[in-house]
């Protein structure tokens, strides 16, 4: 998004932020996975302290921008689903955390 | 750089949940206070607590912490790093079974500085274990360990099998706490019944 500025264009790094990403249940998230390979959905709900209502709502999100892929299975008669970042899921988390260094970074204390 | 560090303080913060069931501890008690007793007494059926304390900690694992806790494959580095600990485990573990198995043969070692060997072998791979695996309890227990090493190379028994029966209680004592607070703490959940409480709480 343009963002105009004593009549000169300039394009602000905070604009151009990744909105899917930049919301504190997802930003947990995606920094949980991003760190490892894969997580099992009551993992994340450990790390995170999100419930599972709210988990669920925020990987459907994240899915649909196609940044998680999602895998059902079984262990025993018990259900579990594992979770990892996509190929673009981590290129656009890498993207925001470079980003955010760029803007934060420069900020003085 | 400063990224960087939370980045890694995230993943070790995972890595770490798996340290919390105390299971770890009791394996570590139980053995060596199975080697302990047997030291004192001379009596083989206390090495029954170190096969105790495996099946515990493998068991526990199965059916205490991973319903609690869910599963999380880690990155490639910590693999590796949990890699070279079993390697190093188990290469101590062949050489001390070499040598017993030279002892029991009647091989003269007597030119060996066994005693040494041992001193450092033993606390250092504990303390491999806890640096390369981010346990930090475990560096206490290298310092027990360490304790009745030393005891039972330069000393001998009783003293040193008493070292190592205290030196068992210790991780025994800190694992039955950690256990019962982990079981407080995190319940057994499945995501069908979540599922189901989610959709309950909807309607």
């Amino acid at each position: 998004m343009a963002v105009h500025n004593s009549g000169q264009e300039q394009i602000h790094p905070l604009a151009d932020l990744d909105r899917t990403i930049h919301s504190p249940a997802r930003l947990m998230i995606m920094t949980n996975l991003y760190v490892v390979e894969s997580a099992e959905f009551i993992a994340l709900m450990n790390l995170t302290g999100l419930s599972w209502g709210n988990l669920s709502t925020h990987l459907s999100k994240l899915e649909e921008a196609g940044y998680v892929e999602m895998e059902k299975g079984f262990r025993g008669k018990k259900p579990y689903t594992m979770v990892r970042l996509t190929g673009d899921g981590r290129a656009a988390f890498k993207t925001y955390k470079d980003q955010m260094q760029g803007v934060l970074g420069e900020l003085p204390d | 750089m400063s990224e960087m560090i939370d980045l890694r303080d995230v993943e070790r913060r995972a890595w770490t949940l798996y340290f919390q069931d105390g299971l770890w501890d009791i394996f570590f008690g139980l053995l060596f206070l199975g080697g302990g007793l047997r030291a004192l007494t001379d009596n083989l059926w206390f090495y029954l607590l170190v096969f105790a304390g495996i099946l515990i900690f493998i068991l526990g694992k199965r059916w205490i912490t991973l319903p609690r806790l869910g599963q999380i494959h880690f990155s490639a580095g910590r693999k590796a790093r949990t890699a070279v600990v079993r390697v190093v485990a188990l290469g101590a573990m062949i050489v001390t079974a070499v040598i017993f198995i030279l002892i029991v043969t009647g091989s003269d070692l007597s030119g060996l500085p066994l005693n040494w060997l041992f001193v450092i072998m033993v606390p250092g791979v504990f303390l491999l274990m806890a640096y390369m695996m981010d346990f930090t309890r475990l560096y206490g227990y290298a310092i027990l360990v360490t304790v009745f090493t030393v005891l039972g190379e330069f000393v001998g028994d009783p003293a040193a099998a008493w070292a190592q029966i205290i030196a068992g209680m210790v991780p025994l004592a800190v694992g039955i706490f950690l256990l019962i607070r982990f079981l407080r703490t995190y319940p057994a959940v499945d995501e069908s019944t979540l599922a189901e409480g989610a959709d309950n709480g909807r309607s």
